[in-house]
């Protein structure tokens, strides 16, 4: 499959409703280094899942740009319903959604 | 958490890829992921390169599925060429650098086409380029 699948899609809760679609995913590297290679493999750890703006993408979210300060606010204000969804917490079937496993997402996407 | 924290749209997805020599072959377009057998858990197993990736990526599934299954068909149909295996990555920074050359990936042949084709075909092709 492709990451690419993941993006943009809706993401609702246990009962339905709507939590917002897919911005970014988080990858953590954290896997045995991959055969062959100097790199250690990536895990799928998490989908960054807001309701508004696709501005997610600009980094001014998860605390990695600290300026220009206008922007970082600015942008930071957009992200702020951001939030970081283990996908241990998500059920991914062939639906159109992916289903909160319970009804509490784990948090804000911060640093 | 341990390791390093990435995030895919943000630090991958439409990153410059550079071949072992430095030279620029493609962006990463889109990425292929694969759930373990051993822990249940998706990781990253190949960057996507090619038109027919982004085209994809952007929506327009049936012309990109089209386009990476004739490109498949003209240059090898026994393995997917699009996709580069992310143990080929050597770095993985604002460019993503590559070992393995960019004559061996799917990203360069349109050129490689076009050059054993057309190019190589006319008259005073022995010209060779300054660097």
């Amino acid at each position: 499959m492709r990451l690419s699948e993941l993006l943009d899609r809706e993401v609702v809760r246990a009962d339905g409703r709507s939590l917002g679609k897919v911005r970014d995913v988080r990858l953590v590297q954290d896997g045995p280094i991959l055969a062959g290679g100097t790199q250690a493999a990536l895990r799928v750890d998490a989908v960054i899942v807001s309701r508004g703006w696709r501005g997610v993408r600009l980094g001014y979210l998860r605390g990695q740009v600290r300026g220009p300060w206008l922007l970082r606010v600015t942008f930071g204000r957009l992200e702020r319903g951001a939030h970081a969804i283990s996908l241990r917490d998500l059920v991914w079937d062939e639906g159109p959604h992916l289903r909160l496993r319970s009804d509490e997402p784990d948090g804000h996407a911060g640093p | 958490m341990t390791g390093r924290v990435l995030y895919a749209g943000l630090e991958l997805l439409d990153h410059q890829l550079r071949d072992r020599e430095g030279r620029l072959c493609g962006n990463v377009d889109d990425l292929e992921i694969e759930r373990s057998p051993d822990t249940g858990e998706l990781y990253v197993t190949a960057f996507v390169a090619g038109p027919g990736a982004l085209l994809q990526r952007m929506g327009r599934r049936r012309l990109g599925g089209w386009i990476e299954r004739s490109n498949r068909l003209v240059n090898d149909p026994e393995r997917d060429r699009n996709l580069i295996p992310l143990s080929l990555a050597s770095r993985l920074g604002p460019n993503i650098d590559l070992a393995v050359d960019a004559e061996d990936l799917a990203t360069s042949d349109t050129e490689r086409w076009v050059r054993d084709h057309l190019i190589g075909h006319l008259p005073g092709n022995r010209h060779r380029a300054p660097e």
